[in-house]
């Protein structure tokens, strides 16, 4: 179909610490007029605008546009943390295709201080308020360690497997001069960090920061002869088994089913692929779900593919070392393989970048993220 | 990041709504409620007003046998909220329990649980809350 193509894709620094004077408006805004300018329009050339951001409350999406002197036609705000780029890709592709708006630039992400990230966690959801912070269990880095401990016995994998993750994306983070942790990690500085939540250890956690993305989707037909990330689909799926699983399999799966049917894309065409990272048990969960791997293979494949970097997967150090932005997390991983099919990837470009692939996941409420996405994109000029 | 000053940290308080009122109530008296739809029979937690199974809104609440079997866990060394520093180290579950539903709860003793545990509801903690514990063989 390729009805849509992102023809730029941006990213403000990312900083683990903000500025007094840095607010969630200022860093949204940042993304986005970086993204317009990238994109060569003027922004009274955008139609439409979509957010996401945990913290912009009171304000809504048309607050921003305010603020920003955006006059648009469509617009939405997406509330699906790490799903929300690839849902709203989703929604932003049916409106171009609809002829709703012919130029939407899409937003997340976060002022993300200790205040608002304890606020963030303690009222996640109701069930987050009233089932979990009583318990204590605050944050996800428990849940996600009940989770690894599970796929550890069901795939047959070891602690190592998962650090050997961790120690990759930070070999690739430091080929990114935007990651904030980009010094080299070994397994054994892995292994001698502090326990959090056994077994997840601090570099299984992934960093809290301030930042945002976003990226100018319009008309195909429009962007002939740019330098662009063709949408050839972006498929979801919603609290697929009401938590009442594992969450050994995520939404992934059956969007990533729907992906490769109707694109036509099969899972070993994939060039570069971000998958969503809070965790090295959803990489692994992600590489399983979209058919990469399978399920038994998979500690082979991290050993020969993931941790000699010979696979480009989350080629910018993902959210584990280039940090995680709020509600920019899913849009992290889009902007990085837009960049790699833009060939803009500097010294981690990927030799070929042909077929892209972006996982968004997230929302947890009350075990494990109830929400996944996969997009599939091609370049094209 | 919490650090060391955690303990003087106000703890998130207990958030009640008039669906979970009696849940928690039933929880401070140690007794776990369960839902059953009276329709299709399938047990639920956390409260809802409705069968998420089949809709029916003839769900009624019951006490729960209160016991269940570990599926997975984690010893927490360093919690999200600073609250709960003085607690470390401490074991949260998932733990199935015999009438179908799971649910997260804290279990003790600390750090010396392992999947496939049995465990029996134990008296609540000090705020109230549901706490479990291992049943050791013999």
């Amino acid at each position: 179909m390729a009805a849509a193509s992102i023809i730029a894709a941006s990213e403000t620094s990312y900083t683990r610490h903000p500025s007094p004077s840095e607010t969630t408006h200022r860093v949204l805004a940042r993304a986005v007029r970086d993204a317009i300018t990238q994109s060569g329009l003027d922004h009274r050339q955008i139609d439409g605008f979509g957010v996401c951001s945990f913290t912009l409350e009171p304000d809504h999406a048309i607050d921003l546009a305010w603020r920003m002197g955006l006059k648009v036609r469509w617009l939405m705000q997406d509330t699906n943390g790490g799903a929300s780029a690839g849902n709203l890709l989703q929604h932003a592709v049916h409106a171009i295709e609809a002829g709703a708006a012919s130029a939407i630039v899409l937003v997340a992400g976060d002022r993300m201080d200790a205040a608002a990230f304890e606020k963030l966690v303690t009222r996640y959801n109701r069930a987050t308020e009233e089932h979990l912070s009583p318990l204590p269990l605050t944050g996800p880095n428990a849940l996600f360690a009940m989770l690894t401990t599970r796929q550890m016995e069901e795939r047959g994998l070891e602690p190592a497997d998962y650090g050997r993750i961790a120690v990759a994306q930070r070999s690739w983070a430091g080929l990114n001069p935007g990651a904030v942790y980009r010094q080299p990690l070994s397994l054994e500085e892995y292994f001698a960090a502090p326990m959090v939540a056994d077994p997840l250890r601090r570099y299984d956690c992934v960093p809290s920061v301030t930042g945002a993305n976003a990226v100018v989707v319009v008309a195909d037909d429009r962007a002939t002869g740019m330098p662009r990330a063709r949408v050839l689909g972006v498929t979801s799926s919603f609290n697929r088994d009401d938590q009442g699983g594992n969450g050994l399999v995520t939404g992934v799966a059956e969007s990533a089913d729907a992906a490769w049917q109707s694109t036509g894309v099969a899972p070993s065409d994939i060039d570069v692929l971000s998958v969503y990272d809070d965790y090295p048990a959803m990489v692994v969960a992600q590489l399983n779900d979209l058919g990469v791997v399978h399920a038994s293979d998979t500690s082979r494949f991290i050993r020969e593919r993931v941790a000699t970097r010979d696979y480009a997967l989350n080629t910018s150090g993902g959210q584990l070392s280039a940090g995680q932005a709020g509600s920019a997390g899913g849009m992290h991983g889009l902007v990085e393989v837009v960049r790699q099919l833009r060939r803009e990837a500097g010294d981690r470009q990927a030799a070929k970048a042909r077929i892209g692939a972006v996982t968004g996941y997230g929302m947890v409420l009350y075990r494990y993220g109830s929400c996944g996405n996969v997009t599939v994109l091609e370049a094209a000029a | 990041m919490p650090d060391a000053s955690g303990s003087s940290v106000p703890r998130p308080g207990l958030v009640t709504t008039p669906l979970t009122q009696a849940y928690w109530q039933a929880a401070s008296e140690g007794r776990l409620l369960l839902q059953r739809c009276l329709d299709c029979g399938q047990a639920q937690h956390y409260p809802r007003s409705l069968c998420a199974k089949c809709w029916s809104r003839q769900v009624e609440s019951f006490d729960g046998s209160g016991r269940g079997r570990i599926v997975t866990f984690t010893d927490i060394t360093m919690p999200g909220h600073p609250a709960w520093l003085e607690e470390a180290p401490y074991t949260i579950a998932i733990i199935e329990l015999e009438e179908g539903p799971r649910l997260l709860a804290r279990v003790d003793p600390p750090t010396a649980v392992t999947v496939g545990d049995l465990v029996r509801l134990a008296n609540p903690d000090r705020d109230g809350i549901h706490r479990f514990e291992v049943i050791r063989e013999g």
